[in-house]
């Protein structure tokens, strides 16, 4: 338990375990509440909560309604939708790789995604509509393959991490000449490539939203699996679980959530590496707790960047995957010094 | 008791153990031993469905009746078999929470542990004097307090017979003949227990048989007595073995020497 955990837990929960985690998740709820608020409100247009609510429920043909349901209330929900699967799947793979460094845009699950995004872009336009599916499966493939080669080479956590820069690097340079070759792909590069929700709309959502809820909800019923399996194959067998099996099914969500995410909101990367690490920060290892806490943070990270990139040089924009990794890189760094000086 | 007729077992195809005919008998102590590489670990891990045997059967005795290891499901065996391993992860939670997992078998699609649950862990706790470091994280603890943490979960998953890999390695002399001790109360209570040892002085001492193994085969599996009438000891490990009388101690012991 870390010195934050421990001073939290004296000021609220009287060292009740299950009090400070009740605590924790609800200051995150009313966090992310307030930013969803500040979310639709704020903008290069910046509107009362008044005119806000009114948008919101009541149709109209004001400005305040087109732009709040047809541009800032998808672009709110895709990032929430897509800072919680994209913290869950980054939690999933850190314990069933039982690799810190492990994430999607580490491990190749990125990669994956984005360059069965491009071929759907690039060779089959009118089916965007399958592109959360396409996604997935290139998600799929890339966490099987880097998977495949680390057990085929020892499956050390370094062999985890290094087959998954060789299989980022290759698939990345199949996506470079996908774009390149086909230079009229209906998706813009950078803003792919850096990640980002303008653009994002209703439509786009719906599909990939559908799979995010499934995958988040599978992960917390295996998430007590999961506290099992981070204690080692021979343990976990031993107890009666099917590792190979189980090993499968959460690379499977793994690579559901993070596909569908990468399908609306491009290539955001950090976030599935830092907020796992944050929330373990907070509440520790029970994956029970840890997948609850690391969607309402990520959650909360990203709709918070995403605020950030709105306002900051409005009525200009940059892409949310800039400030993410702008107040990521630093804070990472400050994880691990506490972390090198035992806080954590 | 748990029977390998004819068992062959290894990794990559490649026969690690051979011709493997061996019965560990209901509360007894037996220790595995052996020169390093000889296959003690890889009979343990056959013996305990970790490692799927390459030909051969294993036959586990539940009230009078042979099952079937290779057809019964995970959670089954898990409930009849408990393995410790020597090189484990070393989990960022308490210990309370080690020993909770020990239940996993047990528990219903839920994964919320009952009552019967929460009583048998703090009984294990208890047992293995972990009171005062129940909530201790298991990352903070001495190497002895930590491997006493793991033996908890074990004795947690209450299964008849129990796996232990190397339990007294890298522990100092009090942990080791704590964690003997433990092994000879659980024998009290009718478990079997299954134990690869290198410390041959402990292994003699605290078993009822020992299996000595050699290039993947068993030469000897008798009570101590015996193994040592047969001088394969010294043959195998290339030391002299000698009788020691201790006043007021009834047990044998035994004093290795290079020859």
């Amino acid at each position: 338990m870390n010195i934050w955990q421990k001073s939290f837990i004296l000021k609220f929960s009287n060292k009740n375990t299950l009090n400070y985690n009740i605590a924790v998740m609800a200051l995150l709820s009313i966090t992310l509440a307030a930013e969803i608020i500040l979310s639709i409100g704020l903008g290069s247009t910046k509107l009362t909560l008044m005119e806000t609510l009114n948008a919101l429920f009541n149709e109209s043909s004001s400005n305040a309604y087109q732009i709040v349901n047809y541009v800032r209330l998808p672009r709110m929900l895709a990032a929430v939708l897509a800072g919680s699967s994209l913290s869950v799947s980054g939690v999933i793979l850190q314990t069933v790789l039982n690799n810190s460094l492990a994430s999607p845009n580490v491990i190749g699950v990125n990669a994956g995604s984005g360059l069965f995004v491009v071929l759907i872009a690039a060779f089959f336009p009118s089916c965007f509509y399958l592109t959360p599916v396409a996604a997935f499966m290139g998600a799929l493939i890339a966490v099987n393959l880097v998977y495949f080669i680390a057990l085929k080479t020892g499956a050390s956590r370094m062999t985890i991490v290094l087959s998954g820069i060789a299989v980022s690097s290759f698939i990345g340079a199949i996506t470079d000449t996908v774009l390149t070759i086909v230079p009229d792909a209906s998706i813009s590069r950078t803003a792919f490539m850096i990640g980002g929700f303008s653009g994002v709309s209703m439509e786009k959502l719906q599909y990939a939203a559908i799979f995010i809820i499934f995958g988040l909800i599978v992960s917390l019923m295996l998430s007590y699996d999961m506290n099992i399996l981070s204690l080692g194959d021979e343990s976990a067998k031993s107890l009666g679980l099917n590792v190979p099996l189980y090993r499968f099914v959460l690379l499977t969500v793994a690579a559901l959530l993070s596909g569908s995410a990468i399908s609306f909101s491009g290539l955001i990367g950090f976030i599935g590496l830092i907020v796992p690490h944050a929330a373990r920060f907070l509440v520790g290892n029970d994956n029970r707790i840890l997948i609850v806490v690391s969607a309402m943070l990520g959650s909360c990270f990203t709709v918070f960047c995403d605020i950030l990139s709105r306002i900051l040089f409005a009525p200009y924009e940059i892409p949310v995957g800039i400030i993410m990794s702008f107040i990521g890189g630093p804070f990472f760094v400050y994880l691990l010094l506490m972390k090198k000086r035992g806080h954590i | 008791m748990i029977s390998l007729k004819n068992v062959t077992a290894g990794y990559s195809g490649s026969e690690i153990i051979k011709n493997i005919d061996v019965s560990f008998d209901k509360g007894t102590i037996t220790s595995i031993i052996g020169k390093n590489g000889c296959g003690k670990t890889t009979l343990l891990k056959t013996s305990s469905n970790l490692l799927k045997p390459m030909s051969g059967e294993i036959l586990l005795n539940v009230n009078g009746k042979n099952l079937d290891l290779s057809i019964m499901k995970n959670p089954d065996i898990a409930r009849y078999i408990s393995y410790l391993p020597q090189n484990k992860e070393v989990p960022n939670i308490t210990v309370y929470r080690l020993v909770m997992h020990g239940r996993f078998p047990y528990l219903n699609f839920s994964r919320i542990p009952q009552r019967n649950d929460i009583k048998i862990v703090d009984e294990a706790i208890e047992l293995m004097g972990l009171e005062e470091f129940k909530n201790c994280n298991l990352q903070e603890l001495s190497g002895g307090q930590r491997q006493k943490s793991f033996i908890a979960m074990v004795l947690a998953q209450n299964t008849d017979i129990i796996f232990l890999d190397e339990p007294t390695t890298y522990l100092d002399i009090n942990h080791q003949l704590e964690i003997i001790q433990t092994v000879k109360n659980l024998k009290k209570l009718g478990k079997t227990v299954v134990m690869v040892l290198h410390d041959l002085n402990l292994a003699f001492s605290c078993s009822d048989k020992i299996c000595l193994m050699d290039n993947g085969h068993v030469v000897v599996h008798d009570v101590p007595e015996n193994v040592i009438k047969t001088g394969k000891i010294s043959q195998i490990f290339n030391i002299r073995c000698m009788e020691a009388s201790l006043e007021n101690y009834s047990s044998k012991h035994y004093i290795f020497t290079l020859p």
